[in-house]
């Protein structure tokens, strides 16, 4: 006999009055069971709960019921009462009596006795209870999103940012799904696209190319390849300069206006206006719109630019190959042995003593480089030994000093570059200061001994002026050397020379027209260098590079209608000091005055040396967590409080200090101090901007680099800027460190519950491996096979092994075996061994605890409508063909072109092609995303071409997002034509080939045809075979469409009914992007709500199999509406994680063999004859 | 006639229903005797004859409409059983009448009160239960 007790609970005063109590309690009390009956006030608050804790310690109870309000979170937290009194949630039932019983019925006779029944049932009920404990379960602490898109890729993304391991499923080789397919998206028309022809790239080896240039010679993407050996360029990651190779270049035509981003360096780039750049936030960096920068805002920009210079720069490789050499100076080693001698020798007899014999004394460079290829000899050898040059002119042949480019020709340069003029062979340099024109001679004198240099000396014009002397030399060594470094011009060569030879040529420039000033205060001292040019911003921009090749930041600006370039922070003008010095009378020594004394500025720091607002808040946690005091930051008090409320800016030397002073304080694994030594070493400065202009573009097209790695990159090494937008997105999956991305996989099998899913998933080969593949592209040059290239929907071949696109992650190779035949060439050409042809499928188990399916839609088959004539007549496409057409970097490149090569000038929408059509194609759903992405494909045919004429058919315009009514307003002005109608056929004009649309304008009622030249089907999305597959496989029911069913359309969206299957994308619904990546952050935050937790308690209503009884007839899984039960070995077994806890199975069972916990049959007909006797 | 004593099983869904009725304080007769049950799928035959056995006058079950579930509703078999248990009821002897169904969702706190108002009505006006009043025709 169990002992029960019994809770009255009053409700404030409000049972007693409908029920009589103390009735009640005497019934009760009467029960056998029944050990006890205690009443109470308000059970739910505080002290009422202590007391029921209390009542059942005291008494030692089996079990309880207790009288009190239906509320479930009232009986939740009755039920963690009693369970810390030691009785289970299942042994203590709780009666709503109030809403069942007091609150209904007014006579109180009645009431009274049906609350006597009731309890009755409960006592029979609990008396019968099982004591089982509620189980918990360990959640598995990762999470898996099955499907790539741009839904799932978001959701994987915040899943991982908010700590949580995260597993990427997809199935195709790459991530990405449709939107990766897409031009530019609607409404705003993202470009993912930048920068105008003349903006350079500056590459790993120093050469400087302009964006455009680089875009035609970079290797186009055929055939599904990117090539390892491309070019490096600098780029930005997480406070690190890199150096990354450019997978490609793109081509787009040029918007209306472009942006011009000034900054206080000089910097000078233009953009167009939705182009990202790196700003400077509190947060820390930030992608901004060109469009949304504001003067003041910061921009990363590199301090220092390294390249890979060539060990020695030989002068004779500067010169025009028509100069000639001696003969006699071209000793090699095959003079010793003459066995040796190559077929040089044979086929001019130069080698070895026979060249004294030659007819020629003289061999021009570019014979003998000629001659050098494919021969023994070397033309590096031998140049080594040439030391006289003859050229045609009147000056004979002239004997070089050294053969190098060294520190004493760049200095010449320099000062040459400055005050000097060359013209035709002559060069002259002008001065007034008589010292540094001895100089010019006598280092000229050192590197052409025997060469003669006149000097004229001009008197001075007025009294202001002192005495110019001019030093005019004729060596046309000197000037080809000159011309080609370019010295009077661009500048551009110096850029690939060593450090040192940089130095040289920048001291000699300074010298020539620099000028260095120090100041004396008290306490402080201050100078600045200067560097003057004339009117050309160019040039002005070279020397600024030229500096940053030595880590001086030179700032470039207009002072009285010159270009100067001025250099007056602190650290910048002491490596000036130092790296490149002087040798004029009157500057030298200022500036070793400078190197000596160091400089103390007035007021510490200087804009160059400020560091990022995110310093402040990292300082101002770790001093909340080390409790370190004020005064150990040596800081002015104000200066301290302001940087970490983030409102001024600390600079380098301070965060230096700070930084040693917590060195013996802080831990030295700690995240953020790391992040600050990481700020602190950073190879990046913040460059202010200070202007934002808009501009007209020069000419039509713009251009924009993809590097590998990261997203962005950082042109004319000024600042970083980002390349494409849903990139960004794709390679941030790639590189989180929470993510794995999972490739070619599918998931086959799911068991388990939330909180412990387990998944089977089986990924398919590649027959590449990613570790050893370099890109090199050998093996797609000799594959003999070509496949359809569904990425660029089946409009461009590509090999049977190719890699997905160019900014696939993971850009991998992958061979189609379904095509490929085995041939094994690939296996040959690969020089790594990477290809493997016997590579199986391999299994791979994973525990996760939530699931999100994010596995899309696929467009429609527009064949299902022959009417339209999709197939058959040329020129009729789809719009993701389409997408793909119009994208500059597509087949195509982004001419609209018809089948047979022509333009095409007159192009026609049609809408709602597999949608809105349920007598049709039996579809009914509207697609949501397909009259504003048609708009947008207008609108774009419209900016390529403005004379094409585009037609949209339309049943009905929707455009109800964020800007897409503006989107139809542009379409208008842009002279597009909307007609309201869904034609009835496409035919083919036969003598032209072209298209026909055949429709009725609904608004006039007339019937008419139109004849165009591309005819685009606005196909809807659907739900494809693999959605199905998968929804059989997570038992995710599907609505008749196909697309997956959420749990409740408007109050669980995201959810399917099978707990911790979450949903996102267009899976359960066609939608566009935005919707998707909002989805995609709903669903994360689902799943990361289930990963917080470590356990969770599993419910205890689920159907349980005694097997001793079970005959396995299996009429219970007949019975089971919800597929939990199964056959195994004979006997019915029940899935934990499916069962609702129904109770169909139990009473379908003839046995009673299956039944529901808690509430078996027995315990029911106790309560129900207690209840009604 | 005194107040005829009606066992109601209401399913989750519906018992939220009541629960809506009470907070509502719209009232009905009390002769209803709630008992609680997961889901109508839950109730075989054995309890509603039971409940007969012992003296009741009259069974209501209440039940959730299927098209509140999604697509799997177990309440959709609980009409074909309790039109077939209908018929056996007869045969046994039962008016088959006393058995009701009543179709109610969880915020339907009103027609909680209607439906229960209405069954009683007709229960109460076949009278007192007892074996044998109806004949075997099945």
């Amino acid at each position: 006999m169990k002992r029960t007790i019994v809770f009255l609970c009053n409700c404030g005063r409000l049972m007693s009055g409908e029920v009589d109590f103390e009735k009640l309690k005497s019934q009760l009390s009467r029960e056998p069971e029944v050990a006890e009956v205690r009443e109470h006030n308000s059970l739910c608050l505080s002290n009422g709960l202590t007391f029921i804790t209390g009542a059942i310690k005291a008494g030692q109870f089996d079990r309880a019921v207790i009288a009190a309000c239906a509320d479930s979170v009232t009986e939740q937290v009755l039920k963690e009462a009693a369970d810390a009194a030691g009785i289970p949630p299942s042994c203590l039932e709780v009666v709503g009596m109030r809403e069942e019983c007091a609150n209904v019925h007014g006579d109180k006779e009645r009431a009274t006795e049906k609350a006597v029944s009731m309890m009755r049932g409960a006592i029979a009920r609990a008396s019968r209870a099982s004591p089982k404990p509620t189980q918990k379960i360990k959640v598995a602490k990762a999470a898996l999103v099955i499907g790539g898109g741009i839904a799932g890729t978001q959701c994987a993304i915040d899943i991982a940012n908010a700590g949580h391991k995260v597993y990427l499923v997809e199935r195709d080789p790459s991530i990405g799904g449709m939107m990766a397919q897409l031009d530019k998206t609607f409404p705003t028309m993202d470009c993912s696209i930048c920068m105008p022809e003349e903006e350079e790239v500056i590459l790993g080896d120093g050469t400087t190319m302009g964006i455009g240039e680089l875009a035609e010679t970079l290797p186009d993407e055929q055939e599904g390849k990117f090539k390892a050996h491309s070019p490096r360029t600098y780029s930005y990651d997480d406070h690190r300069l890199l150096l990354s190779p450019i997978v490609r270049a793109q081509k787009l035509r040029a918007p209306s206006r472009l942006l011009e981003v000034q900054t206080s360096t000089g910097m000078r780039l233009r953009f167009t206006p939705d182009h990202e750049i790196l700003v400077d936030r509190d947060t820390g960096p930030s992608w901004v719109r060109c469009n949304e920068l504001k003067a003041a805002d910061r921009l990363y920009s590199p301090r220092k630019l390294d390249v890979k210079p060539n060990p020695d720069t030989w002068i004779l490789d500067l010169l025009p190959e028509h100069f000639k050499v001696p003969a006699e100076e071209l000793q090699t080693e095959t003079d010793a042995t003459p066995a040796q001698d190559g077929p040089l020798q044979s086929h001019s007899g130069l080698g070895g003593s026979q060249m004294l014999l030659q007819r020629e004394r003289w061999l021009s460079i570019g014979d003998i480089k000629s001659r050098c290829q494919g021969s023994a000899l070397r033309w590096e050898t031998l140049r080594k030994g040439i030391r006289r040059i003859r050229y045609r002119g009147v000056h004979g042949s002239i004997l070089l000093g050294s053969q190098i480019l060294d520190k004493r020709m760049m200095y010449l340069l320099g000062l040459i570059a400055s005050d000097g003029n060359i013209e035709e062979g002559r060069i002259r340099f002008y001065n007034t200061e008589r010292s540094l024109v001895r100089r010019f001679i006598r280092a000229y004198n050192d590197l052409f001994p025997g060469r003669s240099a006149c000097t004229i000396r001009m008197p001075p014009q007025n009294e202001a002026q002192r005495e110019l002397t001019v030093v005019q030399v004729k060596n046309k060594v000197l000037f080809s050397i000159a011309t080609e470094l370019d010295v009077k011009g661009g500048l551009k060569p110096l850029l690939r020379l060593d450090e040192g030879l940089v130095a040289a040529f920048l001291r000699g420039y300074f010298d020539g027209d620099g000028h260095v000033a120090i100041k004396h205060g008290k306490g402080w001292v201050t100078a600045k260098v200067t560097l003057a040019l004339g009117d050309e911003y160019e040039r002005g921009y070279r020397l600024h590079l030229l500096l940053k090749r030595l880590g001086i930041i030179g700032k470039v600006l207009k002072y009285e209608r010159r270009v100067i370039v001025d250099i007056s922070e602190r650290r910048d003008v002491l490596a000036f000091a130092n790296r490149v010095g002087s040798e004029h009378p009157r500057k030298a020594p200022v500036l070793r005055r400078i190197a000596e004394i160091g400089v103390r500025p007035k007021i510490r720091g200087g804009m160059l040396e400020e560091l990022p607002l995110e310093v402040g808040l990292l300082l101002s946690r770790l001093r909340r967590r080390y409790r370190i005091k004020q005064r150990e930051y040596h800081l002015a008090h104000s200066n301290l409080l302001r940087t970490l409320r983030q409102e001024c800016r600390t600079t380098r030397e301070n965060l230096g200090r700070i930084l040693k002073t917590m060195d013996r304080r802080v831990d030295s694994h700690d995240e953020d101090y790391l992040r600050l030594q990481k700020i602190l070493d950073s190879p990046f400065f913040l460059d202010k901007v200070t202007r934002v202009k808009s501009v007209a573009p020069k000419d039509d097209y713009v251009y924009d680099v993809t590097v590998r790695d990261t997203h962005c990159f950082i042109p004319r090494g000024a600042f970083v800027v980002s390349n494409c937008i849903e990139g960004p997105k794709l390679s941030e999956a790639g590189r989180n460190k929470n993510i794995t991305i999972v490739p070619n996989a599918t998931v086959k099998s799911v068991s388990g519950r939330m909180g412990d899913f387990r998944v089977q998933v089986e990924v398919k080969p590649t027959y590449v491996d990613p570790e050893k593949c370099n890109g090199c592209g050998a093996c797609i040059d000799v594959c003999p096979v070509y496949q359809p290239n569904k990425y660029d929907v089946n409009l461009k071949p590509i090999k049977a092994i190719y890699s997905p696109f160019a900014q696939a992650v993971p850009l991998k190779y992958v061979i189609n075996k379904d095509i490929c035949i085995e041939c094994g060439m690939c296996m040959k050409a690969c020089g790594l061994s990477a290809i493997n042809l016997n590579d199986v499928p391999k299994n791979i188990e994973l525990n996760v605890g939530a699931i999100v399916v994010a596995t899309g839609a696929v467009p429609f088959d527009a064949r299902r409508k022959p009417q339209y004539g999709y197939g058959e007549i040329d020129d009729v496409i789809t719009n993701m063909e389409f997408e793909r057409v119009i994208c500059a970097s597509g087949p195509t490149g982004g001419l609209m072109l018809t089948k047979k090569g022509e333009h095409a000038k007159r192009v026609a929408f049609i809408q709602c092609v597999g949608s809105r059509d349920e007598e049709g194609c039996g579809i009914e759903e509207c697609s949501f995303y397909c009259c504003a992405g048609s708009m947008k494909e207008a609108r774009l045919i419209a900016e390529h071409d403005p004379e094409a004429k585009v037609y949209i058919f339309y049943t009905e315009l929707r455009a109800f997002g964020k800007g897409w009514e503006g989107l139809y307003t542009r379409c208008r002005e842009d002279g597009i034509i909307f007609i309201r109608s869904r034609p009835s056929e496409i035919r083919k004009n036969e003598e032209t080939g072209r298209p026909v649309v055949v429709y009725e304008d609904t608004l006039s009622g007339r019937k008419a045809e139109l004849e165009v030249d591309t005819a685009v089907l606005a196909v809807g999305i659907h739900p494809d075979e693999g959605t199905r597959e998968l929804a059989r496989i997570l038992k995710i029911p599907t609505d008749k469409t196909g697309f997956l069913e959420e749990a409740h359309q408007k109050m669980r969206p995201l959810e399917s009914i099978v707990d911790g299957i979450f949903l996102a994308g267009t899976c359960h619904g066609p939608k566009d992007v935005v919707e998707s990546v909002v989805e995609g952050t709903g669903a994360a935050s689902l799943a990361v709500d289930v990963l917080s937790r470590d356990e969770l308690e599993l419910p205890v209503v689920v159907a349980r199999v005694n097997t001793d009884k079970c005959t396995g007839c299996m009429k219970c899984e007949a019975a089971c509406l919800y597929g939990a039960i199964a056959r195994e070995e004979g006997k019915a077994h029940v899935d934990d994680g499916i069962c609702k806890g129904c109770g169909a199975c139990a009473s379908a069972c003839y046995q009673g063999a299956i039944t529901l916990e808690n509430w078996g049959r027995d315990q029911m007909l106790r309560q129900v004859s207690a209840v009604v006797r | 006639m005194t107040e005829p004593r009606i066992l109601a099983f209401m399913c989750w869904c519906s018992s939220s229903g009541a629960d809506q009725a009470g907070v509502e304080g719209v009232s009905y007769p009390a002769g209803v005797l709630p008992v609680r049950i997961p889901c109508s799928g839950l109730l075989g035959p054995e309890f509603i004859i039971k409940a007969f056995e012992k003296g009741a006058d009259g069974v209501i079950v209440t039940a959730c409409k299927p098209s509140d579930m999604r697509r799997v509703a177990p309440s959709r078999i609980t009409e074909t059983r309790l039109e077939i248990l209908r018929g056996l009821l007869e045969a046994a002897g039962v008016r088959g009448k006393r058995l009701q169904i009543a179709w109610i969702s969880s915020q339907e706190g009103t027609k909680f009160s209607d439906e229960m108002s209405r069954a009683v009505d007709e229960i109460a006006a076949l009278g007192p239960m007892k074996f044998g009043e109806a004949t075997a025709t099945v």
